[in-house]
């Protein structure tokens, strides 16, 4: 490889529309060859806007209850709804009632207006990115429930490297979505057991000859990357003196393969306050981080050349 | 829009929803930063000598009116962009990465220079205070001696320098132990405050004198202390509101929690009632103990022993008496009271440096992740989890203030308070930043749960304006002040040194990020684009 050649790299914008517009315009704005979002795409609430027999909308938005009266106003509570990461929609009251007391019909809606955002998502991926010459790779992450694989699938311009290694022309990315238990029980999580054989699973697909990027949505146990509030069993934050415990949550197995593959470049995501860069012996390690809800997006540059990474940059675009 | 009724908002199981740090923590972490005790020592020490016809009391509510709109500005960026960083992140994106990191840079440059001062208080107002009063009150003149020793500057910044290497040294062990022990010791010292207040609204007034006389010869002073006694002046509103300038020097600070870092959410409520609420926690303390010394002491003493600062031998000692000392005295021979007094009293007299410490570790930490420190000065130790590099680059800096407060170079010594007027500056950008920040991020701002309008107008912008002309105003008082001001400095140190330090720190703060842009491109790297927002559309 002596061409060099630019990542950018984001994690964990969990269904932050404006986040998702900056990632696919971030190729052209920093003139990057590669996008990578590595994984956690999906997002984590549900916002009922209730139309009212009186033709009132209500949602709760920014924890206070907001009344929309005209369809402008219907709009603009949903963008609102949309920059935080989370998803407007629109029900009547016999609807809402509904969602409120079957958490499995719940569940239902819930999946199909995500899977559904997703699709609209990556159309306009398409759209943006076709004939760019723009790489857009993407993983599901461990809040990423089974379905987004499928939706990932329809699109022609973004890959998914979840359980793959995708072979590019001067470097190949080896992509792995699940973490390792966490206390909230999401859907992509496995022991750290499981983790090291999957990885191990995945190595025959690598060129020796090509220099490896890494891509795991957790980052590697121990490293800086990976430091969390502590919780109690009730998921309340530990706080010693007003300064939060924060305590080492990734995965051991993950650190254990990069200490023995040595790529050229790891990527991470998953402790979205563990924002950072650091060396495990010749591989650097990041994590971009997030602050989806802002709007601000948290990303890395990182160019390679010649097998080695010459510069990084933690950016917020 | 308005508001109304319940709608509920479901979430499904996910990483990262926790339960959010609660009010009283952030409260805490806010009021820890403002030294009660040191406070009302300085507002005592001070104002009565320095500033004839300042009301006491009123010096105090001004200097918490001057305070909460700043306190609401921060609060308000807290709760829209509730990310670690403070100003630095809400002025570099609203306004210019440039202006924040200047901003930031001008933060550290004075808070560095807060870390070695409070490391000489510890021995110039703790320990000296203690040993003497416990040497009175025990009839021991060893003691008396050794508290006398304290306020030479070469022990002054040789307990400083043992100070600094202590916390760095468990800062370089990680910040839980520090915060565990100071949980414990902001206790001990509130308790020492309301024993304070107890004594002296018990204590009698009538006998003051008397007991003042005593104490002052057990110490070694003159037999008639009470004699240096002078008539208030009468109420002059100017000197009022300069003498606000002891009391603000406290309650400025009352917004450190907008650095508390990353993910963890907090409500609007914890910002909101935090910064602004410690404010008036402290504030409401700081009346109470000015109040309850000035109704034991009288005016007239508290006059003369302020007036006498720079001239203790004029009461044959070698330092005036802080607040505990005053209250000691009204109980003599009483060594519990003296002990509970002086002890608890030594709390507060250290508090800022660790404060400022951790949190200019924080900034160096995030200059460095931006490109504009070396890369060696984020690193982080994995198992303490603690930037070695960037504690140790803080600790010389400390130590640097320190040496300039105590021995000086030539005949120049740092004043505690000339900082001040350079330090409000970075405030006054990120009040400005608040004015734009609804218009400039309106997105951000619509999404906020601080979104609040009047009449059309974003409430934020509103209490901008109001903070960004309070803090004007706070700027003259901190020029004009004849005492304190900057302008003064000027007189006392016979030329303009000062000002030019103020504004060099600025402009090496520009220098620097210039310097790090050109360095990090000829690297490839442009550090503007650390904080350069990709248009969505």
């Amino acid at each position: 490889m002596t061409r060099a050649e630019s990542i950018y790299v984001v994690a964990d914008i969990h269904g932050s529309e404006v986040c998702w517009r900056k990632f696919l315009n971030a190729a052209k704005f920093y003139g990057v060859d590669t996008i990578v979002v590595a994984g956690d795409i999906t997002g984590k609430a549900l916002v009922p806007l209730v139309e009212r027999p009186d033709g009132r909308v209500e949602a709760q938005v920014a924890g206070r209850v907001q009344v929309a009266r005209s369809e402008a106003e219907v709009a603009e509570l949903e963008a609102r709804v949309r920059f935080n990461g989370f998803y407007p929609y629109r029900c009547d009251e016999r609807s809402y009632a509904e969602l409120d007391a079957d958490p499995e019909h719940r569940d239902r809606v819930f999946t199909a207006v995500m899977a559904q955002t997703l699709r609209d998502w990556l159309a306009l991926a398409d759209q943006r990115l076709h004939g760019t010459g723009i790489r857009a790779i993407l993983m599901p992450g461990n809040d990423d429930g089974w379905y987004v694989d499928d939706v990932l699938a329809e699109s022609a311009e973004v890959m998914n490297s979840d359980g793959r290694v995708i072979q590019l022309a001067e470097f190949q990315i080896l992509g792995f979505g699940p973490s390792n238990r966490t206390p909230w029980h999401t859907t992509r999580e496995l022991d750290d057991d499981e983790i090291a054989r999957r990885l191990a699973a995945l190595e025959p697909q690598i060129d020796p000859d090509k220099p490896l990027v890494v891509a795991t949505h957790v980052p590697p146990h121990g490293t800086n990357l990976d430091v969390a509030p502590k919780l109690r069993e009730d998921l309340s934050i530990v706080v010693d003196g007003g300064e939060t415990v924060m305590v080492p949550v990734g995965s051991a197995a993950v650190r254990s393969f990069l200490e023995r593959r040595q790529p050229v470049l790891s990527l991470h995501g998953h402790i979205h306050e563990s924002r950072g860069a650091v060396r495990i012996g010749r591989t650097l390690a990041i994590n971009p981080g997030s602050a989806y809800s802002t709007g601000a997006l948290y990303g890395a540059i990182v160019t390679l050349k010649g097998g080695k990474v010459v510069s990084h940059q933690l950016v917020t675009g | 829009m308005e508001a109304t009724g319940e709608v509920k908002v479901f979430t499904r199981q996910s990483t990262g929803l926790t339960k959010e740090i609660g009010t009283l923590d952030t409260f805490v972490y806010n009021v820890n930063n403002q030294n009660i005790g040191i406070g009302v020592a300085f507002v005592l020490l001070f104002v009565p000598g320095f500033y004839a016809g300042a009301d006491l009391l009123q010096g105090v509510v001004i200097a918490l009116l001057l305070a909460l709109p700043m306190a609401l500005v921060y609060s308000f960026f807290a709760a829209a962009i509730p990310r670690s960083g403070g100003d630095y992140v809400y002025i570099s994106r609203t306004l210019h990465p440039l202006l924040g990191f200047v901003a930031s840079w001008n933060w550290v440059a004075w808070m560095t220079v807060y870390i070695g001062v409070p490391a000489a208080y510890f021995a110039q107002y703790g320990l000296s205070g203690l040993f003497r009063t416990l040497g009175v009150a025990s009839g021991n003149a060893g003691l008396v001696d050794l508290g006398n020793r304290f306020v030479d500057p070469v022990w002054i910044l040789a307990v400083g320098t043992i100070l600094i290497a202590f916390f760095a040294v468990i800062f370089s062990l990680g910040t839980r132990t520090y915060f565990r022990i100071q949980n414990s010791v902001f206790v001990i010292g509130l308790f020492g405050i309301a024993i304070a207040i107890g004594l002296a609204f018990v204590g009698s007034s009538a006998d003051f004198a008397a007991n003042f006389d005593r104490y002052v010869s057990a110490a070694g002073g003159i037999a008639n202390g009470s004699s240096v006694a002078i008539e208030p002046a009468p109420y002059d509103g100017q000197q009022t509101i300069f003498s606000s300038t002891l009391a603000q020097f406290i309650v400025l600070f009352a917004i450190t929690s907008s650095f508390l870092g990353g993910e963890v959410r907090r409500a609007r409520v914890s910002q909101l009632v935090g910064m602004p609420g410690g404010i008036l926690f402290v504030s409401v303390f700081m009346i109470l103990l000015v109040a309850s010394l000035v109704q034991l002491v009288g005016l007239p003493i508290l006059g003369g022993i302020s007036a006498n600062y720079f001239s203790p031998d004029a009461l044959g000692l070698s330092f005036v008496p802080a607040y505990n000392e005053l209250v000691a005295a009204a109980y003599p021979g009483n060594i519990v009271i003296a002990f509970l007094l002086g002890f608890t009293f030594v709390f507060w007299t250290y508090v800022w440096l660790p404060i400022n410490f951790i949190a200019s570790t924080r900034a160096l930490l995030a200059w460095s992740l931006d490109g504009l420190l070396p890369r060696r000065v984020s690193e982080v130790n994995a198992d303490r989890h603690t930037p070695t590099v960037a504690i140790v680059i803080v600790a010389i800096l400390g130590w640097l203030s320190l040496f300039m407060y105590t021995i000086g170079i030539g005949d120049f010594k740092l004043n505690t308070l000339y900082g001040i007027f350079g330090w409000i500056l970075s405030f006054l950008v990120c009040a400005i930043a608040a004015i734009v920040f609804p218009y400039r991020l309106k997105a951000v701002f619509d999404s906020s749960p601080v979104n609040w309008r009047v009449a059309g107008i974003p409430l934020m912008s509103i209490i901008g304006v109001i903070a960004t002309a309070g803090l004007l105003f706070v700027e003259y008082i901190w020029w004009a002040d004849p005492v304190n001001g900057l302008d003064s400095t000027t007189a006392v140190l016979g030329d303009d040194r000062m000002k030019i330090a103020t504004v060099a720190v600025l402009a090496t703060g520009a220098l620097w990020y210039l310097s790090a842009r050109f360095i990090q491109a000829r690297r490839g790297v442009r550090i503007e684009r650390a904080f350069a927002e990709i248009p969505p559309e």
